[in-house]
């Protein structure tokens, strides 16, 4: 065949793009530090380490799982050859225990199962370099549990190696995470809207400030009752909810509330529903707390600061808003017009909201 | 033994629903664990292979293997032979003696990872190195092509004709007619020598033919480079598309019933089990969503062709459609790919896109009787 023939009818693929659903190799590594050892997992393709070593041992075109098994001392040399893993730095040798047979994306994998012993014990280094050649497109996924906590990574020709990161200390992490939950809610006028409906009402003219402010601390405290459970069930994910779905019931739940304040008489639905769209906020409040991220922390310090911090926006909230309303609540102006017209205001806004959401 | 192989392939199949894999497990000692091709004496690779082995310094030898492992990659629809290829050269790359015939297996692996900037340079130096070399000036035309680029493809066509290979420059030609104002001419062109056309051929024809509302001559071309290389993705593709639009359900789904399909396949078979509200499609979703998601953590570029494709036709987001046809636009102009923004444009009721598109069409002249233009 020419060579000018053989380009010809490879350039009859040139615009088949995507051609290759694999047209990549992904290896798949799993480290899980125990406290006697460090359980490691490695999924090879077939395909690879039968050009590697030619598992087909009798040429026929079928690759047995006896034929693989005869490869076994080949397969474990091969692979311990690309393999490295360090606690502080000093090595852990590996052995192989164990070979599988498992698949990832409709492709068969050799499932390959190592325990390593480490002298020393400290932060984790992995290098896993079998198939990170020049090839531009082999990837080694890894997925590692040590004392300190989940990581993920990627490992490439470019980056064969990965090492633990520094965790922040579960302290440092708590502060850090009240930031971020005080911050969140500033920002979220939808949590703030629903509050702010929420509170109007509690200020009345002719009530006494010790009920007023009794009124409020139930209202409140419902609410971040009801958003600090849900908010922990999905953080733990126990409970998952579309992230859609959540937001736009977070938008209706600032009409429900608005046109409640329009209905005087309908004042007792409030504790009922503080504490109903208070659940719904929670599962809002976790999807922003997975768009933060937490790599490698620990969830107690996370969650208790997150919700720590949202619960000291509120009250910083409460404590501008309350002074203003009770200054205001003497006026007939305050009863008669600011009450509905707020509510009416903030109805259309979560109407608005809600028709984006959708 | 067959039976095994396919209990063990369907037990993994079934089995396997996430990125992470599947339960490992030890199959019985007699279970086939995958088919590969068969030792065969005489098979060119393995000679190749064995020769190298002797003298690894032969840049002749590891040239020839590498274009055979691109040849067996589309063959085969085995996409590893690409890595295979791209390790082979590398050494080679670095020195600037590096031959054309090298450069431009180099520049097919990037064309093929959709990195057609890089893949132009490499052939202009190729093409630089040895001005005769059809082959350089083939794929960097052909890649031009690909990208809207019918002024530039020209000279490097008519080079081809020039150096003797009719064939392929006749074929490289009418693409540039067909998408500069003359399709007429075009297909003309290639149906003087209907007969002799490679899968190729018969693919840019059946475009032509497509373009000009013929569509029953299109799918007998396409039907018949299928049966030229039933490998070919982008043929299979282009007849589903056809078969689809034409409402031939039961036939399109035929043609991708395919283990191991690439992304681009399985979207198609997602458009077409939506509009057969057939309940096979949530399988379908779910392959698609594990190809994507592992896309994303090997931190893989996403392909934006086949996820507009998808966001239009089976999650009926003409917003998310756009978005993904104007990227896609930025680096692929094929007829699918224009074609696939004026849709999304339409559905999503762009006036801007829409007249952008227009503008870009009336500037080269390319013609599609199904936009009408």
């Amino acid at each position: 065949m020419s060579a000018l023939r053989l380009l010809a009818a490879l350039l009859a693929l040139i615009a088949s793009t995507s051609a290759h659903a694999h047209a990549t190799s992904t290896t798949y590594l799993v480290a899980t530090e125990t406290s006697e050892r460090l359980a490691i997992t490695w999924d090879l393709p077939v395909a690879e380490l039968h050009w590697a070593l030619d598992l087909d041992a009798d040429g026929d075109g079928r690759i047995l799982w006896a034929e693989i098994e005869t490869h076994h001392v080949a397969i474990e040399s091969l692979v311990l050859g690309q393999l490295a893993v360090a606690m502080q730095n000093v090595a852990c040798p590996a052995t192989l225990e164990d070979l599988l047979l498992t698949s990832h994306a409709s492709e068969p994998y050799l499932s390959l199962a190592f325990r390593a012993r480490c002298p020393v014990s400290g932060p984790l280094a992995i290098a896993a370099g079998l198939f990170l050649d020049a090839s531009t497109s082999r990837r080694t996924l890894i997925d590692i549990t040590t004392a300190a906590g989940h990581f993920t990574a990627t490992l490439s020709s470019h980056e064969p190696l990965w090492l633990e990161p520094e965790v922040p200390s579960a302290l440092a992490t708590f502060i850090d995470f009240i930031g971020q939950g005080t911050w969140h809610v500033w920002i979220g006028y939808d949590h703030l809207a629903f509050l702010v409906l929420l509170l109007l009402p509690s200020v009345r003219r002719d009530s006494k400030v010790g009920e007023m402010s009794r009124d409020l601390l139930k209202i409140v405290t419902a609410f971040t009752l009801a958003h600090s459970i849900t908010l922990a069930l999905a953080a733990t994910d126990t409970v998952r909810l579309p992230v859609q779905a959540v937001e736009l019931t977070i938008a209706a739940s600032i009409v429900v509330a608005a046109a409640l304040n329009l209905c005087p008489a309908a004042g007792h639905w409030r504790l009922p529903l503080a504490f109903g769209f208070g659940l719904v906020h929670g599962f809002g409040f976790a999807n922003a707390l997975a768009e933060i991220g937490s790599q490698g922390t620990r969830l107690v310090p996370v969650l208790a600061g997150f919700n720590i911090g949202v619960e000291l926006a509120q009250l910083s909230v409460v404590a501008v808003l309350l002074p203003a309303l009770l200054w205001l609540r003497n006026s007939s102006f305050y009863a008669a017009r600011l009450v509905p017209a707020a509510s009416v205001a903030m109805m259309l806004a979560g109407a608005a909201w809600l028709a984006a959401r959708a | 033994m067959k039976a095994t192989a396919i209990v063990v392939i369907a037990v993994l199949a079934l089995v396997a629903s996430t990125a992470e894999g599947t339960q490992a497990f030890r199959p019985a000692a007699g279970a086939v664990v995958m088919t590969v091709p068969a030792r065969v004496s005489g098979d060119p690779v393995a000679i190749l292979e064995r020769a190298l082995r002797d003298d690894k310094r032969n840049v002749r030898l590891v040239t020839e293997l590498a274009a055979l492992y691109l040849e067996r990659a589309r063959k085969t629809r085995e996409a590893r032979y690409f890595n295979r290829a791209e390790v082979l050269i590398q050494p080679w790359l670095a020195a600037p003696t590096a031959p054309a015939a090298l450069l431009n297996v180099q520049a097919d692996i990037l064309q093929n990872r959709h990195e057609f900037a890089a893949a132009r340079e490499v052939l202009g130096h190729a093409v630089r190195a040895e001005p005769a070399n059809a082959g350089s000036r083939l794929l960097r035309a052909t890649v031009n092509i690909v990208q809207g680029r019918f002024d530039e493809a020209r000279p490097d066509c008519l080079a081809v004709l020039a150096l003797g290979e009719s064939s392929a420059g006749t074929t490289c030609l009418a693409q540039v007619l067909g998408g500069t104002g003359r399709i007429a001419a075009a297909e003309k062109l290639l149906r003087a020598r209907e007969g002799a056309l490679d899968a190729w051929g018969l693919g840019v024809l059946a475009d032509l033919a497509t373009r000009r509302g013929n569509t029953d001559d299109a799918e007998g071309y396409l039907r018949k480079a299928l049966t030229l290389e039933p490998a070919n993705e982008a043929i299979r593709a282009a007849l589903c598309d056809l078969l689809t639009e034409r409402g031939a359900h039961a036939e399109a789904l035929a043609l991708l019933d395919h283990t191991n399909a690439s992304y681009g396949l399985l979207v198609r078979k997602a458009r077409v089990q939506s509009l057969l509200h057939d309940p096979a499609l949530t399988r379908t979703r779910e392959e698609l969503l594990e190809l994507e998601s592992l896309s994303e953590r090997r931190g893989d570029v996403p392909h934006a062709r086949e996820q507009a494709l998808l966001a239009l036709y089976v999650e009926r987001d003409s917003r998310r459609a756009l978005a993904m046809a104007r990227v896609n636009f930025e680096t692929q102009r094929e007829t699918i790919d224009i074609r696939l923004l004026a849709h999304a444009a339409l559905a999503s009721g762009n006036r801007e896109a829409l007249a952008e598109l227009q503008q870009w069409l009336r500037a080269t002249r390319f013609e599609d009787r199904r936009l009408g233009s």
